[in-house]
């Protein structure tokens, strides 16, 4: 039946980040468009990247794994790596899974970081 | 999922690559009354979801336990893509208190109660299983060198 690609990701540059909009559903099928938007030069390049999860609808656990990937990417290039809160489906993956806790959440993707 | 006479309504889809799958013999019990039977691959999931959730909210489930319904046999439907031989089965049913979803493929859990221990935070952890049992009422196991089903039960109070 091959669904039609259900993830759009935006990239913004701003003076200390990039931001990463993420629209759609985030699992298996489409992680790989994650993966290759976090290889992009402007963000191997800022400070901090930050993906807005605000339009997310839908997160499994491939997902997941792919966020946990690019933080671990980040922090190996010395970024700090943020998220906005998802949809309700996406807080409750994270919360379910323990995730949430240990990922830095701000309230939009313009917040300044302390 | 209307009732009808015959023990079983199979869901036929023009293109889809998943063949179906027979049960297992030696698996759990067979469900009493009607199963609709859906077979899926890798480019399935999106419509599973959709279908899922249309089935539980005709069968009254409320908004929250369907999306975390759909969340678990999404999870267990991807495992069976990723390690379970790449195809499955799906299996949709009710009983007077519950929805009951049963995923059925031809991986093989060698290891069953590891499979449900809480994953650690690693990226590459495996969560699949462990988020279905936190969000089901009753998730059941059957597996065997000749194949697997999960059944995810959720009640409808």
């Amino acid at each position: 039946m091959g669904a039609p690609n259900q993830l759009r990701i935006d990239s913004r540059q701003e003076s200390d980040r990039v931001v990463l909009t993420l629209a759609g559903e985030l699992d298996m099928a489409n992680a790989p468009l994650l993966q290759s938007a976090m290889e992009a030069p402007e963000i191997a390049e800022t400070d901090t990247v930050v993906l807005d999860l605000q339009g997310l609808t839908f997160l499994d656990s491939t997902g997941l794994r792919i966020i946990l990937a690019a933080r671990e990417q980040s922090w190996r290039r010395g970024q700090e790596f943020a998220v906005t809160p998802g949809s309700q489906q996406v807080q409750r993956l994270l919360s379910v899974t323990g995730v949430g806790e240990h990922l830095r959440t701000l309230a939009s993707a313009d917040e300044v970081l302390a | 999922m209307a009732a009808g006479s015959t023990d079983t309504l199979r869901y036929r889809r023009g293109r889809s690559a998943a063949p179906a799958l027979d049960g297992l013999p030696d698996g759990l019990p067979r469900p009493r009354g009607d199963v609709w039977e859906i077979p899926f691959a890798a480019d399935d999931l999106f419509e599973l979801r959709q279908l899922v959730t249309a089935w539980a909210t005709k069968e009254a489930l409320p908004p929250e336990p369907t999306e975390e319904l759909v969340l678990a046999v999404h999870e267990i439907a991807t495992n069976s893509v990723r390690h379970g031989g790449g195809v499955g089965m799906l299996r949709l049913w009710r009983t007077g208190e519950e929805l009951v979803c049963e995923v059925q493929d031809a991986g093989y859990i060698q290891d069953p109660l590891r499979a449900r221990r809480r994953p650690g935070r690693a990226a590459r952890a495996s969560r699949g299983l462990w988020i279905a049992e936190q969000i089901c009422d009753l998730v059941e196991i059957f597996s065997s060198p000749r194949g697997s089903q999960i059944r995810m039960h959720k009640r409808l109070d």
